[in-house]
C-alpha cells in the first residue's frame, strides 16, 4: 500500500477510535529511588488540592469532575490494596489535571496533481497527574501520569465519568499492588 | 421527493445567510449536574458572590453592556423557569458565572486552504482564534454545593465591536443553557399558571 495512503489510512483510524470515545491513552509512571511503593499500606488526600484546571474554563473548578476523579482516584487505589485513612496516613495523594490543544500534521493521499498536501488536525488532549508523597518527609514516593483526547468528552457527563475511570484505572494500574 | 431536493440548496443557502448576519447562532452548550439533586424543592435565587474565576478579559469585564446583558438573560431564564429572585429572605439558590476568552487554534476550511495553495505544494496551516466562553454556576445554599453548572462557547472576536450582537449572542447562550437546567415541571407551571385572586 502506498506509504501516504496508510498514514490517511492510521489517521483516519485514530479520529475514528476519538470520536468513539476510546482515544487512546498514554501513561507513564516514575518510582522514587530506592522506594518500595507496597511498604505503604495508607493513604490520605493531601489538605490543599488544586481545583483549577489550567486550559479549559469548563473543568476549572469543576466540583463534578473533581469529586468524580477523586472518588475514581479512591475506589482503584482501594482495589490496589491501600487503605484510606485520616489519621497519620503513610502517603499523602496529590493530583493535577490539564488540558491543551495539539496538532498533528499527516500526509493526505495524492491529489489529482502532482502537488504535496499536508493537512493539520488540531485537537485537545487532557492530562491527569497522580502523585503520591510520604507523609512523613513530603519526598515524592510515586508518580503516574496520562494523556488522552478529550473529543466529545467534557461536553457529556457520562463520558466524561467514563474517560475519568478509564484513565485512572490506567495509571493506578502501574502502582505496584499490596498483597 | 424532487420538490425536496430543488428546495434544499435555497434552504441551506438561506440558513448560511441567516447564520452570518448573526440571525442565528450556533453557539455549543453543555451542562453537568449533580444527579443527586432534587431540584423540585428549589423556589427563590439570587445573585452571588464572585468566585476565584471573575470575567477575566478586561474587554468584557469593562463593558457595562455585556454584563447589563448577562445579568438580565440569567434573571429573565430563571424567572421564566418558575424561580422567584429572593430578596430579604435567604435564597434556595445563588447564581454567579464567568466568562474566559482563552486563544485557541483551529485549521482553516479546505476550500480556503484550495485558494491559497493553487498550483503549488499545500504545507499544513493552523491559525488562532479567541475563543469566549460563559459558565454559569447554581449553587445549593443550604449545602453550599454546586449543583448545576452550564456554559456555552463561541468565537468572540467578531462581536465585540457590536454591543446588539453581543447582546443577542448571550441572550441565546444563556436560554439554550437554561434549557438543560432540571428544574421540575412543578417549577415551570407556578411560572404558566394563572394568578389567582380571591
Amino acid at each position: 500500500m502506498n506509504p501516504r495512503r496508510s498514514l490517511a489510512l492510521i489517521g483516519a483510524v485514530a479520529l475514528t477510535a476519538a470520536i468513539a470515545g476510546c482515544a487512546p491513552i498514554t501513561v507513564t509512571s516514575f518510582t522514587g529511588q530506592d522506594v518500595r511503593v507496597d511498604n505503604y499500606r495508607t493513604y490520605g488526600w493531601a489538605d490543599a488540592v488544586d481545583t483549577g484546571v489550567p486550559g479549559d474554563p469548563r473543568l476549572d473548578n469543576n466540583p463534578f469532575f473533581h469529586e468524580y476523579l477523586r472518588g475514581a482516584i479512591d475506589r482503584h487505589l482501594l482495589s490496589r490494596g491501600y487503605e484510606p485513612t485520616i489519621l497519620r496516613p503513610d502517603v499523602y495523594v496529590h493530583y493535577h489535571a490539564s488540558t491543551r490543544q495539539k496538532v498533528s500534521i499527516s500526509d493526505q493521499a495524492p491529489a489529482t496533481d502532482r502537488r504535496r498536501e499536508r493537512t493539520a488536525e488540531v485537537y485537545d488532549e487532557g492530562t491527569v497527574v497522580i502523585d503520591l508523597t510520604d507523609a512523613r518527609t513530603g519526598a515524592l514516593v510515586w508518580r503516574g501520569a496520562a494523556e488522552s483526547g478529550l473529543a466529545g468528552v467534557v461536553n457529556d457527563q457520562t463520558r466524561m465519568e467514563e474517560a475519568i475511570e478509564r484513565v485512572v484505572g490506567r495509571i493506578l494500574a502501574r502502582l505496584p499492588r499490596r498483597s | 421527493m424532487r420538490r425536496v431536493h430543488a428546495l434544499l440548496p435555497a434552504v441551506l443557502v438561506g440558513s448560511l445567510a441567516a447564520a452570518a448576519a448573526g440571525c442565528i447562532t450556533l453557539i455549543p452548550v453543555s451542562s453537568h449536574v449533580d444527579r443527586g439533586a432534587d431540584f423540585t424543592r428549589y423556589r427563590t435565587y439570587a445573585w452571588g458572590p464572585a468566585d476565584a474565576l471573575p470575567v477575566t478579559d478586561p474587554r468584557l469585564r469593562d463593558n457595562p453592556f455585556f454584563i447589563d446583558d448577562l445579568h438580565g438573560a440569567i434573571d429573565s431564564e430563571l424567572q421564566s423557569r418558575g424561580l422567584l429572585r429572593a430578596t430579604s429572605e435567604r435564597a434556595d439558590l445563588l447564581v454567579h458565572f464567568h466568562a474566559a476568552v482563552n486563544e485557541r487554534l483551529e485549521v482553516p476550511a479546505r476550500a480556503e486552504r484550495f485558494r491559497e495553495c493553487a498550483g503549488q505544494d499545500c504545507p499544513a496551516t493552523v491559525t488562532t482564534f479567541e475563543a469566549g466562553t460563559l459558565v454559569i454556576d447554581v449553587l445549593d445554599t443550604w449545602s453550599n454545593s454546586v449543583v448545576w453548572r452550564g456554559w456555552a462557547e463561541h468565537r468572540i472576536e467578531d462581536m465585540l465591536d457590536d454591543p446588539q450582537l453581543v447582546g443577542r449572542r448571550v441572550r441565546d447562550a444563556v436560554h439554550r443553557m437554561m434549557e438543560r437546567l432540571p428544574l421540575a415541571a412543578e417549577a415551570r407551571s407556578r411560572a404558566q399558571a394563572p394568578e389567582v385572586t380571591p
